[in-house]
């Protein structure tokens, strides 16, 4: 900036943004105000932009036209049950070409030996009492949960394995899955969604139908309310972002019905269980991120 | 006997976080807690919100989602600046994103008055009569020179502190609120 002092009109208005904040020498500073001073208009100007700043600090607090709290409530509500973060996943570097070929020769294994001990206990289940009630076979402790479990049962994060139930060792060395109260659910992120809980939990207990019939609800209930939220905020977001969400809860919903048809000709299955479970969760877990949008995103 | 004047024990400054238990108290999920803030906080956090898209019902949207975000992340708070200080910078973040996203969405052709080119306005006299209040003149004003101005004379942000919120110079800001203040200045003598 070049001012030249002493200023006329033109130079004071050159100089005045830089005065007001601050930023002029002393000299253009002295010129200002004495420019000020002597040109009646040019000290309007100034004494009216020195007052604004003063009444604009002093402005009064607004108020909504309405008590926004019921609408907040409603959305932080649909964090109750939060949903478990899904596991880092691992890069296996591909030079180790030997590993995959090995992994799935594993998970063959695994899986053929899981299909067989369900197949056969399936059997040994439906066989006479008197058979069934035949002492165990040493090799084969009591502990040992069972194929149904190992089917249904979701392994717990390791931040649950203290919390909500686990493995723990008895007296005698054998393994031995424990029951435990449910931790009451706190607003983060850590814990399992209360479905995903009592699908835990009944499926330790039970067979798989009658874990769904036990959680199906209490998923109804949640997806009925995180609905009722993406209902009402339905116009405050992009319409966009209200065709992707349809779109994807669509394709859940397809997955859904699919596993219940599926479940309803072999309600035994832990597996189909499992998959209808995941596929409620997920449309929980999506309902839920819409809930929590920000008005048009 | 003379009495001894006793130093001053030193003490560290208590946290905002300790000083407000109903802070503490919602970290922890206490949602009663959370609301009693938002009963204390809602005023400033909507004035801001209105001061900045002028739009009343648009700004009762973005206060619910400054508080929404609030509760997500008061875990993150620290106390290290006052519980209304975070939350009004937090404001000023949603506002702004929101804007962001908005803007994806607006024409080219709307102009936000983002540059930094100043297009001073002539002095006019003064004419009574038919005058402004200073609330009224704040919406009148372009976007960019209103958001300066609210963040700046308003809500008494820095000029580098704005500078940074909306990724422009702190040159630019001051010539945004010169700016502002002048179109102020006219609206409220016109």
């Amino acid at each position: 900036m070049s001012v030249y002092m002493p200023l006329d009109c033109d130079g004071f208005a050159a100089a005045l943004a830089d005065y007001l904040e601050g930023d002029a020498p002393d000299a253009v500073r002295a010129a200002v105000e004495a420019h000020a001073e002597e040109c009646a208009e040019c000290g309007a100007l100034l004494a009216d932009l020195q007052a604004i700043p003063v009444q604009a600090a002093a402005l009064p607090a607004l108020t909504p036209s309405r008590d926004l709290w019921s609408g907040i409530a409603e959305r932080i509500d649909a964090r109750v049950l939060p949903l478990e973060r899904p596991a880092a996943r691992t890069i296996v570097p591909a030079r180790r070409s030997w590993a995959r070929p090995a992994v799935a020769a594993a998970a063959l294994v695994v899986a053929t030996a899981g299909i067989t001990y369900v197949a056969t206990r399936a059997r040994y289940e439906e066989m006479p009492a008197a058979t069934a009630s035949l002492p165990a076979r040493s090799t084969a402790p009591e502990s040992v949960t069972s194929p149904r479990q190992q089917v249904a049962v979701v392994t717990p994060p390791p931040s649950q394995a203290g919390g909500n139930g686990g493995t723990t060792m008895d007296p005698a060395g054998a393994q031995r899955t424990v029951e435990r109260t449910p931790a009451v659910v706190a607003p983060s992120d850590r814990a399992p969604s209360g479905a995903a809980q009592l699908v835990r939990r009944e499926a330790r207990r039970g067979d798989a139908d009658s874990v769904m019939s036990a959680t199906e609800p209490l998923y109804d209930r949640e997806i009925l309310k995180l609905r009722t939220i993406m209902k009402s905020r339905r116009s405050m977001l992009d319409p966009k972002t209200v065709a992707v969400l349809e779109q994807s809860i669509a394709v859940i919903d397809s997955a859904i019905a699919q596993s219940r048809s599926a479940l309803a000709k072999d309600p035994a299955s832990g597996f189909l269980a499992n998959q209808l479970n995941h596929s409620l969760e997920k449309k929980v877990e999506l309902l839920r991120t819409a809930a929590m949008l920000p008005a048009r995103t | 006997m003379t009495a001894v004047a006793l130093p001053e024990p030193m003490t560290a400054p208590t946290p905002s976080y300790v000083a407000d238990p109903d802070v503490a108290l919602a970290a922890a999920g206490d949602r009663r807690a959370f609301e009693r803030l938002y009963r204390q906080h809602v005023t400033r956090v909507f004035s801001l919100c209105v001061r900045m898209v002028i739009d009343r019902t648009r700004a009762e949207e973005l206060t619910q989602d400054v508080f929404v975000r609030a509760w997500e992340k008061l875990h993150l708070f620290r106390g290290e600046s006052a519980f209304g200080t975070w939350l009004h910078r937090m404001t000023v973040n949603v506002v702004l994103n929101a804007r962001k996203s908005e803007g994806r969405n607006r024409s080219r052709f709307e102009d936000d008055d983002e540059g930094d080119g100043v297009d001073l306005l002539p002095s006019r006299p003064l004419a009574p009569g038919d005058r402004m209040d200073l609330e009224a003149a704040i919406a009148k004003l372009p976007p960019g020179a209103r958001r300066v101005f609210t963040l700046h004379d308003v809500e008494g942000y820095k000029h580098e502190e704005i500078a940074e919120m909306l990724g422009v110079t702190s040159g630019a800001t001051k010539a945004q609120l010169h700016r502002a203040r002048l179109l102020l200045r006219e609206a409220l003598n016109r």
